[in-house]
């Protein structure tokens, strides 16, 4: 049985990415700054808490609970923040794996996997880049004849 | 195998398709009107309009030309495309279902439509549809019959009562359907016979609502004699559908007929029925009556298919008629169901409607006192699908469960107004997914969510069963912290 967990860089590109998308409502705030006062403070402490949320509870909790098993008959994934999720699929109903990685997180050398099944779809967010190669060879043993990424 | 081509009305339909570029000679007609220009300007252009139809009809030939098609024991080969040619090989060990469509409006021209479905495709149409002579038809189809003749395999026929026909088209039937067929139906012979044809059938409906109107309210009653109408034309539309119904099962295959002026033919594989459902609401199960259904890519799959593989039955004959016809999907014992205190998951959907509604027809009434008369029927109609659903809640409640016997899952769960009893075989499981809220973790429940094989993810979902005794049941692993 092979076991796997998020990235140690998960956190760090989940909280740049989330600083990034900040960006935007924090430029709004400040260029509105001054006017509609109820409306510019109701907006304003709406984003600011919501940064706060998923920097200091969401993406730490997703990151920590975020597991995968590799057994002999099947792929096991549990993740989940508020409601925790278990998700386990056969490996005779694997088609097969794709492995996703973003600019961004080329940088911090993360990858997302998508598990394909028959009619049905799994997700698995910020595995270290060899971690996602070593999962898609043990589920995928044809993938690690055709390696194209090196 | 020889290549052939298909029938040639498939021309019409390619026509169809290009039926767009007759927009130039559109525009070209209006640009002369409003440009100042005569019959005569119009006429001396109609040259182009000429070319635009040559060249529409010139494509959609090329077009039927180009699609060739053959078939043998193996496999259907099709090559199709005009600039960019396409050969798809199918093999038919991959077909799912195969079927013929007799349209009453292509008998005429000796035509019928041919599909083969996999498991792969859209979801929305077969993966192949061609239109071929009745004769050809019936030649292809018999490529998959071939091996069912070999004797010692005992074959079973199933022909549904003309009673289980009207009750399942009586319960199936759509009031809205029925009027989007009928509103459609008088628009296209008002267009042929002309607009007085449209105007008198309203008139006379206008008539009918004003003596209704004697016994209900103006407004309950218009709402009533359309949703009545529409579910009458409705009803039957789905009893031709189903006349002639029968099933024959035959080793590995089932033969499913059914249709009066369109004769529909299928030939589905029972090793890729990815499960078998069979479907109750609350008036059929106080009779104690099921339906059955399964779900194979490209059985039922479009409103004008059949869905249905045994119509309307008592138990008793329903456990006879399944165990013949699919017998690789038995039922087996519930041995997991939700505790007694998960009510509150089962009823918190349909809680709101329940009372929001009452609540929200008391206020306005209130407020409003003169419209009464208008606001408390029209409440009343919307508060007695709430209501409905909260006892399909209810019934779900002291029903739901699921069964494992090492080979087949068998599921009971409610979807909307319908209450499921369904029989997975275990390699037909494609995931299964436990889901566990924040108020679940306190007692170790969680909700079961099973997604079946197949062209499209089924989700089949039982609510708040324990999470431990579900992993133990289908042996699955535990994720430590």
């Amino acid at each position: 049985m092979k076991e796997y967990r998020a990235s140690p860089n998960a956190m760090i590109y989940w909280m740049v990415r989330l600083t990034l998308l900040a960006l935007a409502p924090f430029g709004v705030s400040v260029l509105t700054f001054g006017r509609t006062r109820m409306a510019w403070t109701v907006f304003t402490l709406g984003w600011v808490l919501a940064y706060l949320f998923l920097a200091f509870f969401w993406y730490p909790v997703k990151r920590k609970k975020l597991k995968i098993q590799v057994t002999e008959e099947q792929l096991a994934i549990r993740t989940g923040v508020l409601y925790t999720r278990w998700k386990y699929m056969n490996y005779g109903a694997v088609q097969y794996l794709s492995l996703c990685t973003l600019p961004l997180q080329r940088v911090f050398r993360v990858t997302s996997v998508m598990v394909y099944g028959s009619g049905c779809f799994l997700f698995i967010p910020c595995l270290h880049r060899n971690d996602a190669q070593e999962l898609q060879d043990l589920v995928t043993p044809a993938a690690k004849r055709m390696r194209f990424w090196e | 195998m020889g290549e052939r081509h298909t029938h040639p009305i498939s021309i019409l339909g390619n026509m169809s398709r290009l039926v767009v570029l007759l927009l130039f000679p559109v525009v070209r007609g209006f640009w002369t009107a409003l440009s100042g220009g005569g019959l005569t300007a119009w006429a001396a252009g109609a040259w182009f309009d000429i070319l635009v139809v040559m060249l529409i009809l010139f494509f959609a030939i090329a077009r039927w030309y180009s699609v060739q098609y053959a078939m043998d024991r193996r496999a259907l080969v099709l090559t199709q495309g005009v600039l960019f040619r396409k050969r798809r090989v199918i093999p038919l060990r991959q077909a799912t279902t195969l079927s013929t469509e007799r349209l009453w409006w292509l008998r005429p021209f000796g035509a019928v439509k041919f599909r083969v479905d996999t498991m792969a495709g859209g979801t929305r149409d077969a993966d192949v549809v061609l239109i071929l002579t009745p004769k050809e038809a019936q030649r292809l189809m018999s490529y998959h019959r071939a091996k069912d003749q070999a004797p010692g395999y005992l074959s079973m026929r199933y022909k549904p009562r003309a009673v289980s026909i009207a009750a399942l088209s009586a319960l199936t039937s759509n009031s809205f359907a029925g009027i989007l067929l009928t509103a459609a139906f008088i628009s296209s012979l008002g267009d042929i016979v002309g607009e007085e044809f449209g105007e008198q059938v309203y008139a006379t409906l206008g008539r009918v609502a004003e003596i209704i109107a004697a016994w209900l309210p103006p407004v309950t009653g218009g709402i009533a004699l359309v949703l009545l109408g529409g579910y009458m034309v409705a009803f039957c539309a789905n009893c031709l559908k189903h006349i002639r119904f029968s099933v024959l099962r035959r080793h590995n295959h089932l033969y499913v007929h059914s249709g009066f002026f369109t004769k529909l033919s299928y030939i589905l594989d029972v090793r890729s029925i990815g499960y078998l459902d069979l479907r109750q609401g609350i008036l059929t199960k106080l009779l104690g009556m099921y339906a059955a259904y399964v779900y194979c890519p490209g059985f039922g799959k479009r409103k004008e298919d059949v869905a249905a593989i045994v119509p309307v039955s008592f138990q008793r004959e329903m456990g006879f008629t399944l165990k013949n016809l699919l017998r690789e999907y038995p039922f087996v014992p519930l041995s997991q169901h939700p505790n007694r205190g998960a009510i509150g998951k089962f009823i918190i959907d349909p809680f709101w409607p329940c009372t929001l509604i009452p609540v929200v027809t008391f206020t306005l009434r209130y407020y409003f006192p003169s419209w009464s008369s208008v606001i408390v029927p029209v409440g009343l109609m919307a508060a007695v699908p709430a209501y409905w659903f909260l006892i399909v809640r209810l019934i779900d409640y002291m029903t739901t469960g699921l069964g494992y016997d090492g080979h087949t899952l068998t599921l009971r769960y409610s979807k909307g107004y319908t209450l499921h009893t369904v029989s997975i075989p275990r390699d037909r499981v494609a995931h299964i997914h436990l889901r566990q809220s924040p108020i679940q973790r306190l007692d170790g429940s969680c909700d079961v969510l099973i997604f079946t094989k197949g062209e499209r993810a089924a989700k089949h979902h039982i609510k708040n069963l324990k999470q431990k005794q579900v992993a133990k049941l289908f042996d699955l692993p535990e994720i430590s912290q």
